[in-house]
């Protein structure tokens, strides 16, 4: 077990890496660079030059790659390009949106999809069919174009939610959760049937399994064997889809926060992309990545307190 | 997917282009199945086909989009704006007055190239890594990690950066998706590579000198041709959902180009003044991304059916003299002299039906009748298919889906549970009759403990509070002769020898105090050595507890060991009941016979073994007569003719014309 | 007498483990198998009776000790090698529903070693593949057929038709008969002995059943852990036990109506 999380966590450091080093070829590739666009189209090849001096654009991408790793080992992740805000403040105050909207869209795919799922699976085909035909309209339908549909019916049209905005938790949790729930729900929609469509199938494979016959045989009541039994060995399936949703969301949350207008990760990375910050952009890849690094963890940590034939491997 | 449907021409011309030439004395069992290619398998599934249309349209409307759209893609018509269906624009126009219909038919040309470059860019990366990894063992070692490690990569971070990098060509950024989906695909093919690299027709082709890179083209590829292309359509759809996203963020084409994401972000921008726009937009996309889905699903069942058993069309069987047969083989009730120990369990006419090819009820017991009294061990012997096991679980209550009882009864201690409702049936189960099954690993939950399954069981049969719970399940494993029970109850299935397992499955069923066990094939799965200590193992709590043992076993040496008294089953129907020695020393039916005859253990080295010619019929397709006849040496036009009732002796009866009807039992209504 | 057909010599396989130490399957094994001769070779699950059929058809490496196949040493022989061994030495697995490709038609299952050789002909191709199924007791309309459409002893029949079409001195049969229902399991052993006389060819019988070794083996070899316990003339081994092994082996064997004597219940003892 021990040597499964140490292995993720060893992994994690390469992960990193990788991930900031394509960033940066990647980035060094785009024709122009952040100085042309702070000088704006008047300035003259002087001005540019200077700026990029100042922004010590003009040295090797290596060097800048150097310059960035060093600043990592001492806590820093740079300073934006174009408002030279510190890159760590500026994900710092957009990190709780992106993380409320994710985390809220995995917890409320999960819970809702193995209620659905369950229930689905002691119903007989016909529900299995329905998960099945749901799951398929899940996955076609856009996040985004749910979440316009929902804040053209609920915000709009019933006034019920607030269309757009984010409400601080500090401020009003009342305000923070009714500014989530719309843009929860729609990011959250393909997780369910997802989940849904998951938790069914592994029901039923695992209540085909010979300990299922044999507890009910020797006299363990149906309740116990589904709830315990049944619902416990279908648990690592399950836990994979979580994890992999919540990976998802980050992507989806980008286009979301667009739509519901939330100030998070997503549209920081839009418009820095547009405006060729690279600090900025490879703080949120760094964010994101450790997201992801964290998701994993949870999840190896889930499977072996679920089975035990992980914690002895 | 085209291996089954390429391979059979291949096959005909092998060993069909001369008839002629075919053995004359071979008579064909069946005639040679004719086989639809996979096109036409995949016209079977109208799902399939309507997503298959569905797609073939918009490709058709995608590249054709000059010559169908009745207006140009930038045709602006500004006195027009953000109108709702008309005949002019049958879905309406957007903020600028263009025709949506036709916006959408322009649209769907980044769509589909973007979704193309991925599946292709992902398939060509996929297929050949996963294969290579499941066959080798050192590209494994290096492919693996390397995919743990892509799979964590954020791709939309990735993604913003190509698009960033290449000047917002959508068509890098697909292509860069489809690298980055490539791990997960690599995963699946490995998966399913590995599962299908394990079967022994792979090491078959091995011996005769098959290369990996022959055997992965051959072979595994396609088998596992299902499972890459539902795969590969769930890559096209979140490749076109990616797409249409890219698009609404106005990261991909260039505006004021038509796409389907940028169709909904100019709905978005709109919604306040009028939201009929989202609809046709986000339905075409929802209408292809469910296409594609559904195309993927349709394609693999219908791969999978090109080598699967067609169905067999069922055979009527006359059924008319069944119940006449039936009403003959009722026995007297009162037939229990005092000194015997009173009937636990009796079977009566037990009749069970499923229903079998085409939706026929096909029953898999007929007419099955015995008693079984407290402490008494009967054995059940027959081959896979005559109804052994599922006699077993009659008597438990716990008939596979679709499956039901028909006829006849079970009284357990003279109450009748097949009248009993689902509640109180399972009451019996683990306090009256416990079950003991063949394969003792999967019998155990692998998530629990020794002590945690066991005390489990014994709190709901007591009631008892989870520390005497626990002791008891202590006490219960010592009972089975587990050596050192404390350190065994904390340990888990898989920590478990095979034998130790079957002794733990055991203790289980034995936590209710249960005065019948059932035990179905309890020493199949087991080494000759441990399976003859299981086997005393029943003998000796048999005796301590003075439970009753049915023992299903298709080895007479197991019940000879085990049981005072043998049914012999066949079809369907126990054809042969008597004490064990008697029926192993002078079966008296043909099948019985055949079957003691057939045990090598018996044979003389040298001497060809008895063989009964052909196998068991299966459940449907029994005659009306003998259910043994066709492999009966002895069978005679009477056999045939109607249903056989048992006779014999109230000790020794057997369901044949050849056995003498010392007492008429069938004078009896 | 002749050479041997097979000649075994102190043969080592080792499995690699993701840690700790390689477990040893086998451990300095020795045995022969004469022309037209069958050994029976017994023993428990993990005796590594399964190791050494794979051994003798190159599926797993070996790692010290000789494997001599008619008076030539085959104990590394590469690809080319095997694929001419392959006319020699045959296999039958035990499972008849994962021993054939299913999306393969049978006919074109039984030609696929065939062609492999490109020895002969593909008029020459059918013709053995007809052999072959005749041999069996199944029909030439087989060929057309997918494995999904036969019974498990049928598809038996077929694996062994597969191993006949390149007419082999020696088939490794690595429990043929195990998954087969009594009735079953006797045709198919009186197929095996019948092929044995019709066509000289020898069979390396590996089985956890002492019963159907006894009936069909000419010799036997008990393996336990890995190594060889007792061999010998089966009649002698089966009437005359020597090891302690092979004693509890038969010991075992349940006699059908025939109590054993009732002693104390041993105890299990508990492993980890």
């Amino acid at each position: 077990m021990k040597r499964i999380l140490m292995r993720r966590l060893l992994l994690s450091v390469p992960l990193l890496f990788v991930v900031s080093v394509v960033v940066f070829v990647l980035q060094s590739l785009i024709p122009g660079d952040a100085a042309s666009q702070l000088a704006g189209l008047q300035a003259t090849q002087e001005d540019v030059l200077r700026l990029r001096r100042q922004l010590d654009l003009d040295e090797p991408i290596w060097t800048q790659y150097w310059h960035w790793l060093n600043g990592v080992f001492h806590g820093s992740l740079g300073t934006s390009l174009t408002n030279r805000e510190a890159v760590t403040t500026a994900l710092g105050t957009r990190l709780p949106v992106t993380l409320s909207l994710v985390l809220g869209a995995t917890v409320f795919a999960t819970v809702l999809g193995v209620v659905l799922g369950v229930a689905s699976s002691r119903a007989g085909s016909l529900a299995g069919r329905l998960v099945d035909l749901l799951s398929v309209g899940g996955l076609a339908i856009p996040s985004f174009w749910l979440g316009l549909l929902l804040i053209s019916l609920l915000s709009v049209r019933l006034g019920l939610l607030p269309a757009t905005g984010y409400v601080k938790f500090a401020d009003s949790p009342d305000g923070w959760a009714r500014s989530l729930l719309l843009p929860v729900s729609a990011l959250a929609l393909g997780g369910v049937t997802a989940i849904a469509k998951q938790t069914r199938e592994a029901m039923l494979d695992v209540l085909r399994r010979p300990y299922i016959d044999n507890l009910r045989a020797n006299g363990v009541p149906e309740r116990r064997v589904v709830f315990k039994h049944a619902l416990r060995g279908a648990a690592i399936p399950i836990c994979t889809m979580s994890s992999i949703l919540l990976v998802g969301a980050l992507g989806g949350s980008v286009v979301i926060e667009q739509v519901f207008g939330l100030p998070g990760l997503g549209g920081l990375a839009v418009s820095a992309t547009g405006s060729k910050d690279i600090p900025v952009i490879q703080g949120v890849a760094v964010y994101f990545t450790l997201l992801v690094v964290a998701a994993n963890f949870l999840t190896d940590i889930a499977y072996a307190l679920i089975d035990p034939r992980v914690r002895a491997s | 997917m085209t291996a089954p449907s390429g391979a059979e021409p291949a096959a005909r011309a092998l060993t069909g282009a001369d008839p002629a030439g075919a053995p004359p004395g071979a008579e064909p069992v069946v005639a040679p199945s004719g086989r639809p290619g996979l096109a036409r398998r995949l016209l079977r599934h109208p799902l399939a086909v309507g997503a298959l249309l569905y797609l073939a349209a918009v490709v058709v409307l995608a590249i054709f989009a000059p010559v169908f759209a009745p207006y140009g893609p930038q045709e602006a018509d500004l006195t027009r704006v953000l109108a709702t269906p008309t005949a002019d624009h049958w879905l309406g126009t957007d903020s600028l007055g263009r025709d949506i219909a036709s916006r959408l038919m322009f649209g769907a040309r980044p769509a589909l190239t973007g979704v193309l470059v991925t599946v292709l860019v992902a398939a060509v990366i996929a297929i050949p890594i996963g294969l290579s990894a499941a066959l080798s063992g050192g590209a494994d070692r290096i492919v693996s990690p390397l995919v743990d490690l892509l799979m964590s990569i954020p791709a939309i971070v990735v993604l913003l950066m190509v698009l960033a990098t290449f000047d917002q060509e959508l068509l890098a950024a697909m292509a860069a998706l489809g690298v980055l989906t490539a791990p997960g695909l690599v995963r699946v093919v490995r998966a399913a590579a590995l599962t299908v690299a394990g079967e022994p027709y792979v090491a078959a082709a091995r011996v005769y000198g098959f290369g990996r890179f022959a055997i992965a083209l051959r072979h595994v590829l396609p088998r596992i041709t299902g499972p890459i292309l539902v795969n590969l359509s769930l890559v096209a759809a979140t490749a076109l959902l990616t797409e249409t996203g890219l698009n609404f963020l106005g990261l991909g084409v260039h505006l004021p180009e038509a796409s389907w994401g940028g169709m909904v972000a100019d709905a978005s921008a709109a919604m306040n003044q009028q939201n009929w726009m989202l609809i046709p937009t986000g339905a075409v996309v929802a209408g292809t991304v469910i296409a594609l889905v559904l195309l993927g699903d349709g394609v693999r069942d219908a791969t999978a059916e090109g080598w699967a058993r067609p169905a067999t069309p069922a055979r009527s069987r006359p059924t008319r003299d069944a119940a006449a047969g039936r009403a003959r083989d009722r026995r007297p009730d009162d037939a229990v002299p005092a000194e015997n120990p009173p009937i636990l369990l009796r079977v009566d006419g037990l009749t069970v039906t499923v229903p079998g090819p085409g939706g026929r009820p096909a029953q898999v017991i007929e007419d099955v009748s015995f008693d079984l009294r407290a402490g008494e061990t009967l054995g059940i012997v027959g081959e896979s298919g005559c109804g052994k096991t599922m006699t077993g679980r009659a008597v438990l209550g716990l008939l596979p889906d679709g499956a039901h009882i028909t006829g006849g009864s079970i009284r357990i201690d003279g109450v009748d549970a097949t009248t009993m409702g689902g509640r109180e049936r399972a009451g019996l189960r683990g306090s009256t009759i416990a079950f003991v099954s063949q394969e003792p690993m999967a019998a155990l939950d692998p998530l629990f403990t020794v002590g945690g399954h066991i005390a489990e069981a014994v709190r709901v049969h007591t009631g008892a509070g989870r520390a005497p719970a626990r002791r008891r399940a202590v006490e219960l494993l010592g009972q089975v002769r587990i050596s050192d029970p404390e350190r065994v109850a904390k340990m888990y299935p898989h920590q478990l020898s095979g034998g130790m397992a079957q002794r733990v499955a055991i203790a289980l069923a034995l936590a209710g105090g249960p005065r019948l066990l059932i035990a179905d094939e309890p020493t199949t799965a087991l080494d000759v050595t441990v399976q003859a200590e299981i086997l005393r193992l029943l003998r000796t709590l048999q005796r301590e507890t003075g439970m009753a043992i049915l023992l299903i076993s298709h080895d007479w040496g197991a019940v000879g060991e085990l049981c005072e008294r043998t049914l012999v089953m066949y079809a369907g129907q126990v054809v042969e009941s008597g004490p064990t020695a008697t029926i192993v020393a002078a079966p008296q039916h043909p099948y019985s016979e055949g079957l003691l005859a057939a045990n090598p253990q018996l044979g003389t080295p040298g001497m060809p073994l008895h063989v009964m010619p052909g196998g068991v019929p299966a459940p449907g397709e029994w005659p009306s007569g003998c259910h043994f006849a066709a492999r009966c040496p002895y069978v005679t036009d009477d056999c045939i003719a109607h249903p056989i009732a048992v006779a014999g002796t109230d000790d020794h009866r057997s369901r044949c014309l050849r056995t003498r009807p010392t007492h008429m039992i069938e004078a009896k209504p | 007498m002749t050479d041997p057909l097979l000649s075994i010599d102190d043969l080592t396989v080792r499995y690699p483990r993701r840690r700790g130490g390689p477990v040893t399957a086998l451990d300095g094994v020795s045995l022969t198998a004469g022309h037209g001769r069958t050994v029976g070779l017994v023993g428990e699950s993990g005796s590594g009776k399964s190791t050494l059929g794979k051994a003798i058809l190159g599926l797993v490496p070996v790692d010290g000790g000789s494997i001599t196949f008619d008076g030539r040493d085959i104990t590394r022989a590469g690809r080319r090698e095997r694929r001419e061994l392959s006319r020699q030495i045959q296999v039958v697995f035990q499972d008849p529903y994962g021993s054939l490709n299913p999306v393969k038609p049978i006919g074109r299952t039984l030609s696929e070693p065939l062609r492999v050789q490109r020895a002969i002909g593909t008029r020459d191709v059918r013709a053995r593949v007809l052999e072959a199924l005749e041999r069996v007791g199944l029909p030439a309309t087989a060929a057309d057929r997918y494995p999904a459409e036969f019974s498990g002893g049928q598809r038996q029949r077929i694996a062994i038709a597969r191993a006949l079409v390149m007419r082999p001195r020696l088939i490794v049969c690595d429990e043929p008969v195990s998954a087969l229902d009594l009735s079953l399991q006797a045709q198919i052993l009186n197929l095996f002995n019948e092929l044995k006389a019709d066509l000289g060819v020898a069979y390396l019988f590996i089985s956890h059943d002492l019963g159907v070794v006894r009936y069909l083996a000419d010799d036997v070899v008990v393996l336990y852990h890995g190594c060889v316990v007792e061999s010998g003339a089966t009649r002698s081994v089966y009437d005359h036990p020597r090891a302690d092994y092979t004693k509890r082996l038969i010991a075992a064997i349940p006699r059908a109506a025939q109590t054993i004597p009732n002693e104390k219940v041993p105890s299990c003892s508990s492993e980890s």
